[in-house]
């Protein structure tokens, strides 16, 4: 019962929330000095007063601020996000969006997966060796890979792979004319281990400690004292205290997921929602930059939401 | 503070990455005089030089001297993350503050504020408010520090309402002392360090920051050379002159390793006591405060 109301009391703040960001959204792009034409039309035609209010006119930008808000939040609620104006023309924004975030969501996934999966061995395996060669290698390789800017070690990866030994393709989703999930896959490598080795150390560090402090508790203690093999008390006893917080953490991650991989999918040409933004910005498409903004807020809030969830229901003296 | 930078500079690693940052930091504030022809000066009859004598590092692809165009890049890569180191934590500090000194649903409410800040994902919105305002410099500076100050609020105001609880400032309240006087006698000596450490171990995130931004076209944008705008052209020339994409991106390595080294050592050089079990310390401070943004 508490739980519920909890969780409903949290779902409302979610909700206005959303509500604010979009007044936010609006406001900020049409607060441009000299409205958001401004950069689009350029010198030329903004010489020429009725030119560019015949644009504003088509655009509808002639109306008044809240009546466009309205206008722009009513679609939203029956999924309509307006038109692209210079990236696509004319072109509705959302199945634009969708394409561009599958196309995230499928490389920064199986990046996540890849970090995760790499990430917890290396960090069970130092966790039980603390100080081994392969300890100091983790601390090590975190260092560096944490250093390293990852539009940097892209490039890196390129030059090795794609240039010097042509192993794989150096940008793009895949070839064109060609359908098929193999050729799909040779253009997801490079992209996702340069996520992926970003991720990899962070996610073993993160494992090695939340792992060492489960190890040096007492009820494991006991566990070993009851005869228990060392690989049983690890599984039984130590890890699923240590995941706990990691799920939590895990739902964070989730804003990352769709907009850290900007900067790789510039580098590599991916056709994913963080291409499509700087796209979209350098063309000053606005209707098509709100939308992105508003999918990433989605998930922003969301995600924190999912988080809290999360804890709530480890947690029950959160609930209150 | 004096003993903790006779400990900072004895430090083994933290005496290496200070020569490191310092010699770095004089050569590029030297590019003037190392450098007199500054970053464009070049020939097109010499594109793409191998490194020789009269070219350490060799030419681009306009015939300008790599070794040059690094100096003069890391000017402004290195004094926007110095910029920012500078603004951000004193802005984040003071209002971090007070709102730990003010009432305490006022402190809460503003504090509100800064955690909405905090969990907006920072490149996309660097990304869309450098279109808005235009690339360059000073836009970088600015917007950089307009969003990194929150991260400092947020820990000045743990601190300082931690200190606030000690019994010693509470006998110091009970004598009269007022708030000014409580946080800048009792409360500012407790709070200083962690603040310290973290403005170090953030320069890392502020160089990758502003290089990523500029590499993306929407920061520092050419003829101005940044160590980031560098790897962008770098990367039109990876077919035929891979080398070029070397150099800027070993630089920034150089600078984002030695600065969070520097993080480390002023850790240890600022609570000695921590050394041994720094880095479990490290990882479960993060997972606290992470734990912290979940529970607020």
């Amino acid at each position: 019962m508490l739980r519920a109301r909890y969780l409903l009391r949290r779902l409302a703040q979610a909700v206005v929330t959303l509500i604010a960001v979009t007044a936010l959204l609006f406001g900020l792009l049409h607060a441009i000095p000299g409205g958001p034409l401004r950069n689009l039309i350029g010198e030329a035609v903004g010489a020429d007063p009725a030119a560019a209010e015949r644009a504003e006119a088509l655009l509808g930008l002639d109306r008044p601020p809240l009546e466009r808000y309205l206008g722009w939040v009513g679609g939203l609620l029956v999924g309509e996000l307006g038109a692209s104006w210079v990236v696509a023309p004319g072109r509705p924004v959302g199945p634009l969006l969708l394409t561009a975030l599958g196309n995230t969501l499928l490389l920064t996934g199986s990046a996540l997966l890849l970090a995760l999966l790499l990430g917890g061995l290396v960090g069970v395996a130092s966790a039980l060796r603390p100080g081994s060669a392969l300890d100091l290698g983790l601390g090590l390789g975190s260092l560096l890979l944490g250093g390293a800017p990852t539009f940097w070690l892209g490039m890196l990866l390129l030059i090795a792979f794609a240039v010097e030994l042509a192993w794989l393709p150096a940008g793009g989703a895949q070839t064109i004319g060609r359908d098929d999930p193999l050729d799909r896959l040779r253009y997801l490598v490079l992209p996702v281990v340069t996520l992926a080795a970003v991720q990899v150390a962070a996610w073993g560090r993160y494992v090695r400690a939340a792992l060492l402090e489960e190890l040096g508790r007492e009820h494991l203690r006991t566990a070993r004292a009851k005869g228990l093999s060392e690989a049983v008390v690890l599984v039984r006893h130590a890890a699923p205290n240590a995941l706990a917080p990691l799920v939590a953490l895990l739902s964070l991650e989730a804003p990352a997921l769709v907009a850290g991989a900007t900067v790789t999918e510039a580098v590599f040409s991916y056709p994913g929602l963080g291409r499509l933004l700087l796209t979209a910005l350098r063309a000053y498409d606005w209707p098509l930059v709100q939308g992105i903004a508003l999918i990433l807020a989605v998930a922003v809030i969301g995600a924190s939401l999912a988080a809290e969830v999360v804890v709530a229901l480890a947690n029950p003296r959160l609930r209150a | 503070m004096a003993t903790a930078t006779g400990r900072l500079v004895r430090h083994p690693t933290g005496r290496v990455v200070l020569v490191v940052l310092g010699v770095l930091g004089l050569l590029c504030a030297l590019a003037p005089v190392l450098a007199p022809g500054g970053p464009e000066a070049g020939s097109l009859s010499e594109t793409l030089r191998r490194p020789d004598a009269r070219h350490w590092l060799g030419t681009d692809e306009l015939g300008r001297d790599v070794l040059a165009r690094l100096l003069w890049g890391g000017r402004v890569s290195l004094s926007v993350a110095l910029l920012v180191t500078l603004v951000a934590p004193a802005v984040g500090t003071a209002y971090g503050l007070v709102a730990a000194a003010a009432p305490s649903w006022a402190g809460e409410l503003s504090m509100r504020a800064v955690d909405g800040l905090l969990g907006v994902p920072r490149l996309p919105l660097y990304l869309v408010l450098l279109t808005l305002i235009g690339p360059g410099y000073w836009s970088v500076v600015v917007i950089m520090a307009a969003f990194e100050w929150p991260a400092f609020a947020r820990l000045a105001y743990i601190a300082a309402l931690g200190a606030l609880r000690e019994p010693y400032v509470e006998a110091a309240r009970a004598q009269g002392a007022d708030a000014p006087r409580v946080l800048h006698a009792h409360v500012w000596p407790g709070v200083a360090g962690p603040l310290l450490v973290a403005a170090a171990v953030g320069v890392r995130a502020r160089v990758v920051a502003e290089t990523s931004l500029s590499y993306l076209g929407f920061g520092i944008v050419p003829p101005t050379p940044s160590w980031g705008n560098m790897l962008a052209s770098a990367q039109s020339r990876i077919w035929d002159y891979p080398a070029l994409a070397i150099y800027p991106g070993v630089a920034i390595l150089l600078v984002s390793v030695a600065a969070t080294l520097l993080g480390d050592a002023l850790r240890d050089a600022l609570d000695p006591t921590t050394a041994i079990s720094r880095a479990r310390d490290s990882e479960r401070n993060a997972r606290a405060d992470r734990a912290d943004r979940l529970a607020a």
